[in-house]
């Protein structure tokens, strides 16, 4: 029997399909007889079909109800949110996560890239492009979230106001409470 | 000292410099119009304001109010690069600065104090609007149009 070893970076190949011939042949024999690596295409499979899942979902219209009351309670006197401290994950704790499953980084890194597009439009500080037709040439609020509309007459650049106004990620934005 | 058959070169050279500071020394010299008005809508009922019917059409779209009342008109005139300060009714000041023209407008740096920090690209017949700034019992909307 072929050692793990001598397949485990093929794996994600594998899983992907992209391994063909003798080479495939060789995994899915190893396969066959190793309840490990099957673990491992078993952990791939359901990772990728968990990043589908949340590709296709709908956002919930009560979306904002949901997160609203997890977030911190605002100061009444000084109008400022407490700092959370952020939880302890060393690197190295991390990396062990991931080197026994090579064929996750790219996934989780595609993952990753989405999130922070989605977390800079949504905070709207970053110096980017930040609308269509590049109206926007640069944007930053000051860590506050910002949406841009760009109508066919005009270009909005609301600050939105995170406990009144109706914006979802998801949906975008629906509707600004005056 | 140039030798004489370097000196084509260097003609070249220069002209090709004074062509390209050209554009940027008109763009300097250019008086850059620009109107800006602050109105403040407000779900309390009331009229529309006469003077805000184009805003209202473009804003009615995204906005629900029951009001809207311009409180600022304002036509800046200012030369490329050089800043202007507009205090609105908050106590926050918006600072307009034209940076640059372009085939497509006029590129803007929009600044509002702890708020914002943009720049823009105003295009003839379509202002840039920054809503959203709490005044009273409602919220501001400053529309921003090129007038050239």
């Amino acid at each position: 029997m072929t050692s793990c070893a001598r397949v485990v970076d093929c794996l994600d190949a594998y899983h992907d399909g992209e391994l063909a011939g003798l080479m495939r042949r060789r995994v899915e024999r190893h396969l066959e007889h190793c309840s490990s690596c099957r673990r491992e295409i078993a952990a791939a499979s359901a990772l990728g079909e968990l990043l589908r899942e949340s590709a296709d979902a709908v956002m919930s219209p009560d979306l904002w109800s949901q997160i609203e009351p997890r977030l911190a309670p605002v100061d009444a006197a000084s109008g400022v949110a407490p700092a959370r401290s952020a939880p302890a994950v060393s690197w190295d704790r991390l990396r062990g996560l991931v080197r026994p499953l090579p064929w996750l980084v790219r996934p989780v890194a595609a993952a990753a890239a989405v999130a922070l597009i989605v977390l800079v439009y949504w905070t709207g500080v970053g110096p980017e492009e930040a609308a269509g037709e590049g109206v926007v040439r640069w944007l930053d609020s000051y860590g506050n979230p910002v949406m841009l509309l760009e109508q066919p007459d005009a270009t909005i650049i609301w600050l939105v106001d995170p406990v009144l106004d109706d914006v979802s990620m998801g949906g975008g934005f629906r509707r600004g409470v005056i | 000292m140039v030798s004489s058959s370097r000196v084509p070169a260097v003609a070249v050279l220069a002209l090709a410099g004074l062509l390209s500071a050209a554009p940027s020394a008109a763009q300097e010299g250019r008086q850059i119009r620009v109107h800006l008005i602050v109105v403040h809508a407000s779900q309390t009922p009331g009229p529309i304001d006469p003077d805000a019917k184009q805003l209202h059409e473009q804003l009615q779209r995204d906005f629900r109010y029951r009001s809207l009342r311009v409180m600022q008109h304002n036509r800046l005139r200012m030369p490329m690069r050089e800043e202007r300060r507009v205090e609105l009714p908050t106590g926050r000041a918006l600072r307009v600065r034209p940076i640059a023209l372009d085939p497509q407008g006029i590129l803007m740096s929009l600044e509002m104090q702890d708020r914002l920090d943009t720049r823009v690209m105003l295009r003839p017949r379509k202002p840039v609007v920054i809503g959203g700034e709490r005044y009273q019992d409602g919220k501001l909307f400053i529309a921003i149009e090129s007038d050239d």
